[in-house]
């Protein structure tokens, strides 16, 4: 185990010494998970992970033409949800399959959604045309040219070929509206039937083998696309699998997630990745003007940390510079405000990376501006550092946070808070974090007292493990130096490719990825490949019968 | 509190209109009235409804001990408070009652919940069982009120239950559940939480999917009938081909995915609503209102269309069964409202913070939307009477009011006020099965459970059944 392994293994033991951690993700980890250079699947998943309504969206877009009709017609899928083990709420990236039940309300809206797309297709002879080129109500041979059309739509939307059965079984089913209506109303039908059927909203992973499932490589492509792309295979990549009998070796597999991975739309993925992440979108900030600001000015530190050829993935969370409108700078209080928006270096030692921008500081505060230390420690913990920070207890309400007395200094009831017994133990963990972000109000605004007492002087000082730290940057440097935030990052695009929330649970597929994240001097688009290339992506674990 | 109405809501003008413009008579059941023409009572031959509006607040912030909402005045003619206020301005009070001191108690005891009021209480008082005592603790242990009416009555109507949602945001704990398979990690039996609807637009779609003019065949809606019915037996094929395929625990997936796909396959094929009357489009192809920000849809004009669409599935009598959360319990949470002051949504923000007037106001727009439905429902003529006549709708709140610091009875650590399932406000509107409505029933130190009065709610509707352990009932209702 390397030094900075050595160094976050005691961080979680101390934190796990004092009862505040667990196994939230899955099952435990600590040095004796650690490393393993074996191919072990241990996390089981299901063989038909649904998609999110973004990727229905962007596969119907890509595919078809049509666009936002999934968000019209499914249900939204959920930000958070509530493990059943634990009662933590967790926030879920959009691709997590355990939230997708085939509700009544997803399953009608799956039928409308099917109809509406039916109908508009059908009615465009520019689409049909470049789905099938026969397809037109002068079609000869009407019948094949429906089967040629199931087949193009198959290929695109279930990404494999269409078994001569279910051909022959859909062609059956249009002819007589064929008769009643002419070739388009049957080719309606066609394309409502294979939208609707369950393998455009279910990915289908059967793969073979027993336990332990090797994808085949129609599987294993649309696997692969939805995890750099967020949506369907190309037909021209399609066709290579076909080319290659319906496998993909391995030279041919790096060449096309390699060609995928400097696709534009595994730019557009990457940065949705860390939007979802960092959760920095959904910040809690009610003027309209100065959420756009804020939102800017995160979004445009993800591009440069991902995208810039000068600047480097970690400048996420290091940055000294960020991108902000001359009413976002006055806002922040920063010596140099720009006459447009620009990057501006910041003039004091405290503030770096997105940690300390607005938008993220906005997700632990209430009240507009008032902080909660607790909530937005267990937030740095749980989600930038992946420490598991198990829920509080049942019979506490930390909804208020700590309560402060009027007068009183909230540093001074937080102490005392830490100091009782049964509070002692997760409060050391995730108010020694969020007590060294304390000198940042809610909206990201720097300040040395208590906002609701100004007689109170705000120390900005805390603790992460063996660490003690002065500010959020020197959290920051401490962090990365260690490894923390870059594992963090990996085991979250492990989670998001693997549509699950146990990532952990793959503690040696983690390793291996944030070592070839680290050799690869954190380019997170290398990162992407990695995981895509990595032999574990090729299976898939069978669930167990109960 | 009163609102603009911003869609045409067919309730107030009992007429529908037919799908070619024809203006139609609202469907009065031949088979509801005796042979004078007059109506039966509910549940001898009248259809009974139930509806349950489900307000995701209490009735006070942390640390207020006062609120607007309980009346002073015990029995008939209850005084108007201002969170009320909507019973007057639509004037229904008369129609509704309030029942006021009610209590779940946060201890190992039927419908007891344990001290975590976030989900556990809601569990406890939707399904009459104790909640958080057994693992997995963050689960119903039951059904919830529209399973147990849906399986008496839902079998008369073409969908036997609905649940919307008037927040956007999907997540957190839901207020129905229902009994299902636990996956292979769970259970044999698990209650899982039913999925609300959320787009106003969604819910009408499934309303009038089966839409078939009787009187006048329209044969552009009956080919596209054809179309779906063809389509949804490709897909039911193509899922017992894939199941086959399949582990276990995916089949079951499978499966619930092909009962759901079996059911709308039958509801199309028949192509014909069940009053044999055309119920046209009320809002005239609804869409859903845009939003007006990041998280913070147009709260307003969704609880117009979703109130719209609940008045058409009673009067079309597409279902009798329809529960309505304002929000998932729990992280009802984030929801947001222009008129709320707060950025961290209606839990956070509003229930949590010191000012209590804003928590009021939210309370009132909770009510006022209770209150339209009401109103709407009383609006629709049957038999002698309305439809309320034969309706009973219950408003229930997440939580009350604790006003002691015993944790036995305040709940979630004890002392905090706005935690507490005690001194709950509940509301029964609606005559079905003999309720008397317009007083307010108080049941403080009774220790009555919430769950006693959603029981007389199943009463009223004809259902014997009792929720999980709470046997009582609130005679004084009846």
């Amino acid at each position: 185990m390397d030094a900075r392994a050595v160094r976050a293994a005691i961080a979680l033991a101390l934190a796990t010494a004092v009862g505040c951690t667990g196994a939230v993700d899955g099952g435990p980890r600590g040095p004796g998970d650690r490393p393993t250079d074996a191919i072990d699947v241990r996390l089981a998943t299901t063989a038909i992970p649904r998609l999110s309504v973004r990727e229905v969206d962007a596969t119907l877009e890509d595919v078809l033409g049509v666009t936002g009709a999934a968000a019209r017609h499914l249900p939204p899928d959920p930000a958070t949800a509530v493990s059943p083990a634990t009662g933590a709420e967790d926030e879920i990236f959009d691709t997590e399959a355990s939230t997708k039940t085939p509700s009544q309300v997803f399953v009608e809206g799956l039928e409308a959604l099917a109809f509406e797309v039916a109908e508009t297709v059908s009615a465009d002879p520019a689409r049909l045309a470049a789905l099938a080129p026969c397809a037109s109500d002068t079609a000869a041979d009407p019948a094949a040219c429906l089967g040629d059309l199931a087949s193009a739509l198959a290929l695109g939307l279930w990404h494999r070929p269409i078994e001569a059965d279910e051909r022959t079984a859909v062609v059956a089913l249009a002819t007589p509206f064929v008769t009643e209506g002419g070739f388009l109303l049957g080719a309606r039908l066609v394309i409502q039937s294979i939208v609707q059927s369950p393998e455009l909203a279910y990915r289908v992973e059967i793969g073979t083998g027993g336990d332990l499932r090797r994808l085949s490589g129609y599987e294993l492509l649309a696997r692969v696309s939805y995890f750099l792309w967020g949506s369907a295979p190309t037909p021209e990549l399609l066709g290579r699998v076909a080319a290659a009998g319906g496998e993909l070796d391995d030279a041919t597999l790096d060449s096309l997630v390699r060609e995928m991975a400097a696709d534009p739309r595994a730019d557009a993925q990457m940065r949705l990745f860390h939007r979802m992440w960092l959760r920095y979108e959904r910040m809690l900030v009610t003027d309209p003007a100065l959420a756009a600001d804020m939102l800017a000015e995160s979004d445009a530190l993800v591009d440069r940390a991902l995208f810039e050829d000068a600047a480097s993935w970690d400048e996420l969370f290091t940055s000294t510079e960020s991108f902000v409108t001359p009413a976002l700078a006055r806002h922040y209080g920063l010596a140099s405000v720009p006459t447009e928006p620009a990057w501006v270096a910041y003039d004091d030692a405290q503030r770096a990376g997105l940690l300390t921008q607005g938008s993220f500081m906005s997700l632990s505060s209430t009240r507009m501006v008032e902080t909660l230390p607790s909530r937005r420690g267990a937030m740095i913990a749980r989600r930038i550092l992946c420490i598991p920070i198990l829920p509080p207890p049942a019979d506490v309400d930390i909804d208020d946070g700590v309560e402060v007395a009027p007068g009183a200094c909230k540093s001074a009831a937080y102490e005392a808070h830490r100091s009782s017994g049964a509070c002692s133990g997760c409060h050391a963990v995730i108010d020694g974090i969020g007590f060294g972000y304390e000198r940042f109000d809610g909206l990201g605004r720097y300040r040395t007292v208590e906002t609701a007492n100004p007689s109170c002087p705000i120390e900005g000082t805390g603790q992460v493990g063996v660490d003690a730290f002065s500010s959020p940057r020197e959290l920051a440097t401490i962090a990365m130096d260690d490894g923390q935030v870059a594992r963090c990052g990996v085991e979250h695009v492990i989670r998001f490719a693997q549509r699950a929330r146990a990532a952990s649970a793959d503690a040696a597929l983690v390793d291996r990825l944030d070592r070839s994240f680290e050799r690869e001097g954190h380019d997170f688009r290398s990162l992407m490949i990695a995981v895509a290339l990595d032999p574990a992506f090729r299976l898939r674990r069978e669930e167990p019968a109960r | 509190m009163t609102r603009k109405r911003t869609t045409g809501g067919f309730g107030r003008r009992m007429m529908l209109r037919g799908a070619l413009g024809t203006v139609i008579g609202l469907p009065l059941l031949e088979a509801m009235l005796n042979g004078n023409g007059t109506a039966y009572a509910c549940g001898a031959g009248l259809p009974c409804r139930y509806f349950l509006f489900h307000c995701p607040t209490s009735l006070v912030t942390s640390g207020s001990h006062t609120e607007s909402m309980t009346p002073t005045r015990a029995g008939m003619g209850y005084d108007i408070t201002p969170v009320l206020m909507p019973l007057a301005d639509r004037s229904i009070a008369a129609d509704v009652s309030v029942v006021s001191g009610l209590f779940a108690p946060p201890i190992d005891a039927p419908g007891g919940y344990n001290a975590d009021y976030h989900g556990q209480a809601v569990y406890a008082v939707m399904t009459g069982l104790r909640s958080g005592w057994v693992e997995p603790t963050w689960r119903a242990q039951g059904e919830s009120p529209d399973q147990l009416i849906a399986r008496a009555i839902g079998g008369m109507t073409r969908l036997p239950s609905l649940y919307y949602q008037l927040d956007s945001n999907p997540g957190g704990t839901q207020i129905c559940h229902e009994q299902t398979t636990g996956f292979s990690d769970e259970p044999a039996i698990v209650y899982r939480g039913v999925t609300p609807q959320v787009s106003p637009a969604g819910a009408y779609r499934s309303l009038v999917m089966e839409y078939m003019p009787a009187t006048m065949p329209d044969p552009r809606l009956d080919l596209e009938r054809r179309l779906r019915v063809s389509s949804l037996s490709y897909a039911r094929e193509e899922i017992t081909r894939l199941q086959g395929r399949l582990g276990a625990t995916d089949r079951q997936t499978l499966e619930e995915h092909l009962t759901r796909v079996r059911a709308l396959e039958l509801r199309l094929a028949d192509g014909r609503m069940s009053s044999g009357v055309a119920c046209d489009d009320p809002m005239h192809g609804a869409t859903d209102p845009a939003d007006l920000g990041t998280d913070l849809p147009d709260q307003d004009a969704r609880a117009d269309l979703f109130v719209d669409l609940i008045e058409m599935a009673f009067a079309c009598d597409i279902t009798r069964t329809i529960t309505i959360g304002g929000a998932s319990a729990m992280t009802g949470a984030g929801m947001r409202h222009t008129q709320w002051a707060g950025i961290g949504g209606l839990h956070g923000e509003v229930q949590h913070a010191s000012d209590q007037e804003n928590l009021d106001a939210a309370n009132r727009w909770f009510v006022d939307v209770y209150a339209r439905i009401v109103e709407r429902i009383k609006a629709i003529p049957e038999g002698a009477g309305s439809a309320l006549d034969n309706t009973v709708g219950v408003f229930v709140m997440e939580g009350g009011k604790g006003l002691t610091d015993d944790p036995q009875r305040s709940g979630d650590g004890g002392g905090d006020p706005n935690h507490s399932v005690d001194n709950v406000v509940m509301m029964v509107a609606g005559r079905a099965g003999g309720l008397v409505s317009g007083q307010h029933v108080v049941l403080t130190g009774r220790d009555v459970h919430p769950t006693a009065v959603l029981n007389t709610a199943l009463r009223a509707v004809g259902v014997t059944e009792r929720l999980g352990e709470i046997t009582a009932t609130v005679d004084e209702l009846v």
